[in-house]
């Protein structure tokens, strides 16, 4: 998985190089994709034939172990009906995730910037920065914006939207995988689920936003430090930093994410204990020796220079070109500060409540009806899960403080580790179930497991997470089904846009190809009102970036009225259904 | 039926789950318009 990681971070950054230097066509990114994957393969071969061959044995030793006896058949129809149910949900949402994904896009944002950024990238053969107060967000770090425009020069949107969709599996594998390292196969099927089901991924692996993306280079980097944490290597923690700088290059909010990380590898610094597994968490306060915080520090020096070193090009890219190497952050376009009613307890509790139950982008309730169960269990945890724990704590504490204009999908990144705390309690509830009650203490977490015990609170735990998996898979299933028609080819894309796209809220789409049949490749029109330039494919300049001395022949409006300067020109088009509007002056060339 | 602090503990737990369920269900309902 690390390896896929980097991989996918080396690709991206190939087609900034070509951007970079000029040559961003078509034709250079189908060679460039032709020789990368050809040389993965030649490198990987051994791999992937072994890979190949471990799925076959695999298949083969399961055959043979339900064919062998009658018991052995009962036990794997135990575990098979546990299994089933919950990768049957998991497939039942990928599938209903992936019909979204095959359509065209209406996402606000990608219409906005994720996509017509690359393909203004595309468009113009190079990577540069666009002035204005529209596509500000041209020069921050945009790994997944790389993809998108490799994306649209092979195919389009949609495989752009399916990369996006493929980062949703990608986050579920490495979270199975990582969740592996603290429970059995069948309780590490629980985090994923639980991650899967949330509504904000369900509706973010049809649409090509970016925050998938760093969801999982995120849950990769928390991996590399839990291996990290476990083992005391350093090459995990590069490997962790390397994972963090990549989620960085993503989204720069992920910068929140070093923070966290940063807390995670001062904190053992002031406790009794080393931070190893075999010692868990000392509750007792210690300045440890100066040799040992002299090593701390320097670990910590090397994770930060590792995380800000892979964004670096795109932060030198940014500086060149605003003087701010995080653009548009800290500007009059993007203000970022402390507001000191942020330490305001009950504003932070407030906060969390609409974030967890009142998003635009709904959070599984699941996190909030087990947070009792893992704050009463949190000392029962193992030193692995207090780790998670903990980190989930800081997460919300990071997510509090630094901007939330983006709902529920801000704190998407670290769902898989809330999920994880789930399946801690529930496996907390299977090994207690099997224990001897006489065994048990007096402590109020003993007595809230021999009354899960008592009632099978487990069965019904994991009753109420299918059936909030349920809930997603119907719900976003209901709102996948207007895709069906159109990607069953039944509905035209021109139709589809036309009744699904929201005009009078910044969406724009020639429905009725005037434009495609007015504006030639010569002429230019200069564009007021318009906010989602990705649908629009006739050669324009946007108002908010046009400069002294830039031509155009025609002016279209949308939802605005033509300034009075071009009060003179002549209204040629104009549609009630886009709001869109189109003025001539006699067809002559007019400098602005 | 005599009531303890154990089981209004155990009521309130579920009362919990039951009122979290119930927000969710009816946010899904009257503002989940961005998933639809």
């Amino acid at each position: 998985m690390f390896v896929t990681a980097v991989l996918i971070g080396i690709y991206s950054y190939l087609i900034l190089a070509l951007g970079l230097i000029g040559v961003l066509y078509r034709q250079n990114i189908i060679i460039l994709t032709i020789i990368y994957i050809s040389v993965l393969i030649f490198l990987y071969r051994t791999y992937v034939i072994r890979s190949i061959y471990l799925v076959f044995e695999r298949v083969k030793r399961v055959e043979k172990l339900i064919g062998n006896s009658s018991r052995l058949r009962s036990n794997n129809k135990n575990v098979n009906i546990f299994t089933l149910v919950f990768l049957g949900l998991i497939i039942s949402q990928a599938f209903v995730n992936l019909i979204g994904s095959l359509g065209p896009e209406l996402g606000f944002d990608a219409l906005w910037y994720h996509l017509t950024i690359p393909k203004l990238y595309l468009d113009n053969h190079s990577i540069f920065y666009i002035p204005g107060g529209l596509l500000y967000y041209s020069v921050t770090p945009k790994l997944t914006e790389m993809l998108y425009a490799g994306a649209l020069a092979l195919n389009g949107d949609i495989l752009a939207k399916l990369i996006h969709f493929s980062f949703g599996l990608l986050s579920s594998i490495a979270l199975y995988k990582l969740s592996r390292s603290f429970f059995t196969p069948k309780i590490s099927l629980i985090p994923v689920v639980v991650f899967y089901s949330n509504l904000v991924v369900a509706w973010q692996s049809t649409t090509a936003y970016v925050d998938l993306a760093r969801t999982f280079f995120e849950i990769m980097a928390f991996w590399g430090f839990v291996n990290f944490w476990k083992k005391g290597e350093r090459k995990w923690l590069v490997e962790s930093a390397i994972m963090l700088g990549l989620a960085i290059s993503t989204k720069l909010l992920a910068l929140g994410s070093l923070i966290i990380f940063t807390v995670l590898l001062v904190y053992p610094l002031f406790f009794k204990n080393p931070p190893r597994r075999s010692h868990g968490f000392s509750a007792s306060w210690r300045i440890q020796p100066a040799t040992v915080r002299g090593a701390a520090i320097i670990k910590l020096f090397v994770y930060w220079v590792i995380c800000l070193l892979i964004p670096l090009p795109w932060f030198v890219f940014s500086f060149v070109n605003t003087g701010n190497p995080i653009y548009p952050f800290f500007t009059e376009i993007y203000k970022v500060g402390f507001d000191m009613e942020l330490l305001n307890p009950f504003r932070f509790i407030r906060e969390v409540w609409t974030m967890f139950m009142e998003s635009s982008d709904p959070i599984s309730p699941i996190y909030l009806m087990f947070l009792p169960l893992i704050v009463i269990l949190f000392k029962k945890f193992k030193p692995e899960i207090k780790l998670v724990a903990i980190y989930s704590f800081i997460a919300i504490v990071v997510w509090y403080v630094t901007p939330r204009t983006g709902g529920g999908r801000f704190i998407l990144p670290y769902l898989p580790a809330f999920s994880i705390l789930v399946a801690g309690v529930i496996d907390k509830m299977v090994i207690y179930s099997s224990r001897d009650p006489s065994a048990d203490g007096e402590s109020r977490s003993f007595k809230v497991l021999d009354f899960a015990r008592t009632i099978n609170l487990r069965f019904w735990c994991i009753g109420l997470i299918i059936f909030v998996s349920l809930i997603s898979i119907f719900y976003r299933g209901f709102a996948n089904s207007r895709y069906i028609p159109v990607v069953l080819g039944i509905q035209s894309k021109d139709n589809f846009l036309s009744k699904n796209l929201n005009f009078s809220f910044g969406d724009f789409y020639d429905t009725d190809g005037y434009f495609k049949k007015q504006i030639n490749p010569r002429d230019k029109v200069l564009l007021y009102g318009f906010h989602n330039l990705y649908y629009v494919d006739f050669p324009f300049i946007d108002s908010s970036w046009v400069k002294k001395g830039d031509s155009f022949n025609y002016i279209a409006t949308q939802n605005t009225s033509l300034p009075t300067r071009f009060k003179d020109w002549e209204l040629i088009y104009q549609n009630p259904k886009t709001l869109v509007k189109l003025y001539s002056k006699g067809g002559i060339k007019w400098g602005y | 039926m005599v009531i303890t602090s154990k089981k209004i503990s155990y009521l309130t737990f579920i009362l919990w789950i039951l009122f979290v369920l119930y927000q969710y269900i009816i946010h899904l309902v009257n503002r989940g318009e961005r998933c639809l």
